[in-house]
């Protein structure tokens, strides 16, 4: 297998290269995608199963059609200019060097302190029953270190509420045309098989792989998909229901890490015996705010709406 | 007995999509390379499929790998006519990508 592993990673290597040289910003893109799908083939052969369903899920597939859709609206001809190798020219110089530098010191850090990193990871493991869920990965997200897991919701949700501040800087042709739309009958068969799996991506994170992040990000691809098969489309308007389900995720977070502070005596510790429909709770509510996030950050909108509607 | 045929499904696989990749590098214009990539690879893809279900040995992971398959072979039909789709409506575009 070490020939496989050599060979993923100097192609990994190769299409980092390609992400920064190609000809064209969609030669560029496209390198970024394949790169994010051989990362994931990575992360697998890495056994991080749960780090490999995300980057396939967000760094590949949802990425991939943001920058995709950002492309696509760009005005024509714009982005078609040759990119700019890292010596032409004093910008490309300096990022480069400092892509480099923060590169080295990153590996140094990493050489540094091994141990401490693997004495952590043991603790978590030796404190696992008291977690809730049988996942280490899910319990060091969700309890161990839930404070940096609400905090990530946050900067979702930031994301999201900057990019619509922006207001669609780029002229944005919402109406495809007929050719380019994705056939009606592919969501029809697709949908039912990729709520599936999103949803047991969620549930599974209890007890295998999977979780919250992974499974939003599947389900805001159904949502994807259904955009692009014309059965919805963005809407300039928002209703409550989607802003409760938006914020649902930190809200259950934050309420259930406060509510039973008078029962625990800490923020964030969840007693004995409900620490697992809690963990279940919370999953739930982060993995569809996290779908809708993603899903309005595709859209550029505020709201969504069944096509043709008003 | 199965380990062999397996593996010789497995090559056979492996030979139908070095073909397509072959015929994506060689042939001239979108309409072949298409014809190339979709006809060779999902052939490609049945025959490894069939070779990895064999290997695996339960038939509850060949009917996981038939799926896989299956839902490849969708997206690969799907993809395939977008782009034959775009390509006849807008002409060949070459290797240039202006939209």
């Amino acid at each position: 297998m070490t020939a496989l592993d050599s060979l993923l990673a100097l192609l990994l290597l190769l299409l980092a290269a390609r992400c920064v040289s190609a000809r064209s910003l969609l030669q560029a893109i496209v390198a970024f995608i394949v790169l994010g799908l051989l990362l994931a083939l990575s992360w697998v052969r890495l056994e991080a199963p749960d780090l490999a369903l995300a980057e396939a899920a967000i760094g590949a597939g949802l990425l991939g059609v943001l920058l995709l859709g950002t492309w696509r609206s760009l005005p024509l001809g714009h982005g078609n200019e040759r990119i700019p190798l890292p010596w032409q020219g004093l910008r490309p110089a300096l990022i480069t060097t400092g892509c480099t530098v923060l590169a080295v010191l990153l590996t140094v850090a990493l050489h540094q302190h091994p141990e401490q990193a693997a004495m952590s990871g043991l603790a978590a493991l030796d404190q696992l029953d008291a977690a809730g869920v049988d996942q280490p990965v899910t319990a060091v997200l969700l309890n161990f270190r839930a404070y940096d897991t609400l905090l990530e919701m946050g900067v979702l949700l930031m994301a999201l509420i900057g990019t619509l501040m922006l207001d669609s800087p780029l002229p944005r042709d919402t109406e495809l045309p007929a050719r380019t739309m994705l056939p009606a009958t592919l969501a029809q068969l697709f949908l039912p098989l990729i709520l599936l799996i999103g949803l047991y991506l969620v549930w599974a994170g209890a007890y295998s792989p999977g979780g919250a992040f992974q499974g939003g990000a599947v389900l805001a691809g159904a949502g994807v998909l259904l955009i692009l098969t014309g059965f919805g489309e963005g809407d300039g308007r928002d209703g409550w229901v989607l802003r409760a389900l938006l914020a649902g995720g930190a809200l259950v977070f934050t309420l259930a890490g406060l509510l039973l502070i008078p029962v625990t005596g800490a923020f964030m510790a969840y007693p004995q015996g409900l620490v697992t429909p809690i963990m279940v709770l919370i999953e739930f509510s982060l993995a569809l705010s996290i779908a809708l996030s993603l899903l309005l950050l595709y859209t550029g909108t505020p709201g969504l709406r069944r096509r043709g509607e008003r | 007995m199965t380990t062999f045929l397996a593996c010789g499904l497995i090559l056979a696989g492996v030979g139908f999509y070095l073909a397509g990749t072959v015929g994506l590098l060689r042939f001239p214009d979108v309409y072949s390379r298409l014809h190339a990539l979709t006809k060779a690879d999902n052939t490609g893809l049945g025959l490894l499929a069939l070779g990895v279900a064999l290997l695996a040995g339960s038939p509850r992971l060949a009917l996981l790998i038939a799926l896989v398959w299956l839902v490849a072979i969708i997206a690969a039909s799907v993809a395939c006519h977008l782009i034959a789709g775009y390509a006849l409506q807008v002409g060949e575009c070459g290797d240039e990508d202006d939209r």
